[in-house]
């Protein structure tokens, strides 16, 4: 791609990835979750993907690596779920409310959500773009 | 044959579009007990200060579960296809 866009992308692309990681740890605070935020984070490796080609991007992150977090965060998701409909009230943080420590289980579950969410966007950015 | 089952359809859709249209709005629903509940006490019971997170995450918990399930399965598929597909065409 051009120098200009190479150049924006490269500067932009770590303040992108750390807005997507505030919206998800801030997600029980400000609008925002677990969508959004996988979402905002898997369109800076877009960026980087259509910018600098696939290679570059698949040094930032393999597409092993992408598989394997996506399949693990979905483990840990699923338990942190059952785990907390069972036994509900060990993950409670004692902190009060309006703060980062604050809500019971939606701190956990967005940001386990949300890299799960990152994670099959790059994976499925990743694959259609090698077809 | 072809006309009564036109007709038939034709009175079929005319009488579910007078059910929905002759159905009282959500705007004036007597029986708001659910989300005024969600409103007042889902600060107290969640400890979460966005309303839409709490609903989203701890009263319809397992819907955004199979939300994300959604997603997943869709990376599964798109990665199934890729992978058979490039086996298969070498």
């Amino acid at each position: 791609m051009d120098i200009i866009i190479r150049t924006v992308v490269k500067g932009l692309f770590p303040f992108i990835v750390l807005f997507g990681v505030y919206i998800l740890f801030h997600g029980h605070l400000t609008p925002g979750g677990s969508f959004p935020g996988g979402i905002i984070i898997a369109s800076g490796i877009a960026l980087l993907m259509l910018s600098f080609g696939l290679s570059k991007a698949e040094r930032t992150i393999k597409e092993k690596t992408a598989h394997m977090t996506e399949a693990f965060a979905a483990l840990l998701l699923v338990s942190i779920v059952l785990f907390e409909t069972f036994v509900r009230s060990v993950l409670r943080p004692t902190g009060t409310i309006f703060e980062l420590w604050s809500a019971q289980q939606i701190l956990f579950l967005n940001v386990t959500g949300g890299v799960m969410v990152s994670m099959a966007v790059i994976l499925i950015l990743f694959l259609l773009m090698k077809e | 044959m072809k006309g009564i089952l036109f007709f038939a359809c034709l009175v079929v859709f005319g009488s579910l579009l007078l059910y929905v249209f002759l159905t009282p709005s959500f705007a004036s629903w007597k029986n708001k007990q659910v989300a005024s509940y969600y409103i007042e006490k889902g600060l107290e019971k969640t400890g979460s200060a966005n309303l839409v997170s709490s609903i989203v995450w701890d009263f319809r918990g397992f819907d955004t579960v199979g939300e994300e399930t959604v997603l997943f399965t869709a990376a599964v598929g798109v990665f199934t296809i890729v992978v058979f597909g490039l086996k298969r065409r070498k």
